[in-house]
């Protein structure tokens, strides 16, 4: 490996990568397969189209690394590749054949409102609200809303028809309403939780 | 449903850090989905963060998709050919594995078109030289059409056996790692293979000097050997499937040639025992594809 070639940051490996330069991918693979292979992981439990979707993803970076406009964050860029690719591969895997443009355009991922939310959570109301949902109900608000899927993909990804992800949605979101404006079970006596950390 | 709230705790911003047990418990699927989404938001914009849930991936898996990456970036796009096939739904990691197969490379193929081109000119020699009015009329350029006749089938063999032996196969390592069904893997390169031989075998069948219905009569004898070695695989190793089913065609070859009527391999006898080995062979495959799934790859 060229000497600092992990040294570069994200934006210069990829500028790299467009240029052809193999080692800037094997550096760009190293920083980002790890934490998108967990990512994935929690959207399909199959090891095998995980990993497909992995390679896939660098694979189209490689190919098109002209796609990143050179705004916004690097993991952001990947993982709004990693998710479609992850969809494809499952897609894929189940048999579906579908057209797809020669290089399919990946649509630009920003760090939205919905993630600043999120970050702790599970200290709010919302959090206790989200955590009485059944699993199904999240992983359908978890595909549509967090991830932005379109109700299309999350069917994919849920392995559901397309209309079961909306009624799902929708009653998803009707648990939520009720349970928020159910101040008082919300406002239960709760311990402390003592997981996050100061650095 | 056991959870852990803490509505007075602040929401923790980019200055703070989730634990390292909260991390590991994201990465391993140990905590609850709602904290696991808080945890995700947080690692989604934090590299610190990300690195420390990398470290939780199985560094063999992720080397392995690291050499399967570079490996797929090493092989190039092929031409329109390739774009065709890819634009008819065929998935492009399947058309770059089929083109990684040794069997279809170019130095291959030249090689098939060298051999074919030697003993058709050994025919075409015996068919002018062998001094007129011999044992037989017809013995003359049948006895020459002999190592033709060995080697065409064979020929087709050797490109199929290039399709899943793993010494033949540079690629053989990219395509057991790669996700998706080894058997479709197999008989697609097999297919390929085996139409990219037969090809120029049939060609060459045209040119040279001998019964007109010769370039389909080697149609049965291939597919029968090729067959046959697919349906060995599946009860013993790569190799020895091949060796078995290329001895098993040159054998009888040369027992005919020594007696002097080597045309007769593949003549209606020889063509109604293709067709039956043919028929025995696929039906062998298809009931044991579950063994071909796994055991081609021994």
């Amino acid at each position: 490996m060229r000497p600092g070639a992990d040294g570069r940051d994200d934006v210069a490996l990829l500028r790299s990568v467009a240029g052809g330069d193999e080692e800037a991918l094997a550096a760009l693979y190293d920083r980002h397969a790890g934490w998108l292979t967990v990512r994935l992981t929690r959207r399909c439990a199959r090891p095998d189209v995980v990993d497909h979707a992995v390679q896939d993803t660098f694979l189209a970076v490689w190919r098109d690394a002209n796609a990143y406009r050179g705004d916004g964050d690097v993991a952001a860029f990947l993982w709004g590749i990693g998710i479609r690719r992850l969809i494809d591969a499952i897609r894929r895997d189940s048999g579906t054949k579908r057209w797809r443009p020669w290089r399919s355009t990946e649509p630009e991922v920003v760090v939205s409102a919905e993630n600043q939310v999120l970050v702790g959570i599970e200290h709010g109301h919302l959090g206790q609200a989200l955590a009485e949902l059944s699993p199904e109900l999240r992983a359908a608000l978890q595909a549509t809303v967090l991830d932005g899927l379109t109700c299309a993909e999350a069917a994919i990804l849920l392995g559901v028809a397309e209309g079961t992800v909306k009624s799902r949605c929708h009653r998803a979101r009707a648990a939520l309403r009720t349970a928020l404006a159910d101040q008082p079970r919300a406002l239960t006596h709760l311990p402390r939780n003592q997981a996050w950390e100061t650095p | 449903m056991t959870r852990i709230f803490d509505p007075p705790e602040p929401v923790a911003g980019a200055n703070r850090h989730p634990s390292a047990d909260l991390l590991a418990g994201y990465a391993d699927r140990g905590i609850d989905e709602v904290v696991a989404w808080s945890v995700e938001a947080h690692v989604a914009s934090c590299a610190e963060c990300r690195t420390t849930v990398s470290a939780h991936v199985d560094g063999e898996r992720l080397a392995r998709n690291r050499s399967v990456l570079l490996a797929l970036t090493a092989i190039p796009d092929g031409g329109w050919g390739w774009r065709l096939a890819w634009r008819c739904g065929i998935p492009d990691h399947l058309l770059r594995l089929v083109a990684a197969t040794s069997s279809l490379r170019r130095s291959w193929l030249l090689a098939v078109v060298g051999v074919l081109t030697v003993v058709t000119g050994e025919a075409v020699l015996v068919h002018h030289l062998w001094p007129p009015g011999g044992v037989s009329p017809h013995g003359a350029s049948a006895a020459g059409l002999a190592p033709f006749l060995l080697f065409g089938p064979l020929l087709v063999l050797a490109g199929v056996a290039g399709a899943f032996v793993p010494a033949l196969d540079p690629s053989y390592r990219l395509a057991v790692a790669a996700p998706f069904s080894s058997l479709t893997l197999l008989l697609v390169r097999a297919l390929s293979a085996l139409v990219a031989a037969l090809v120029p075998v049939v060609c060459a069948a045209f040119v040279i000097p001998g019964p007109v219905w010769l370039p389909a009569a080697l149609l049965l004898p291939s597919l029968a050997v090729c067959a046959l070695a697919l349906a060995a695989v599946t009860a013993v190793g790569p190799v020895r499937a091949v060796v078995v089913s290329g001895v098993l065609w040159a054998v009888p070859v040369v027992l005919l040639a020594l007696g002097r009527s080597p045309l007769e391999t593949v003549q209606s006898h020889g063509q109604a025992f293709c067709a039956v080995v043919l028929v025995v062979a696929a039906g062998v495959v298809f009931i044991r594809r579950d063994r071909l799934e796994m055991g081609w790859a021994r």
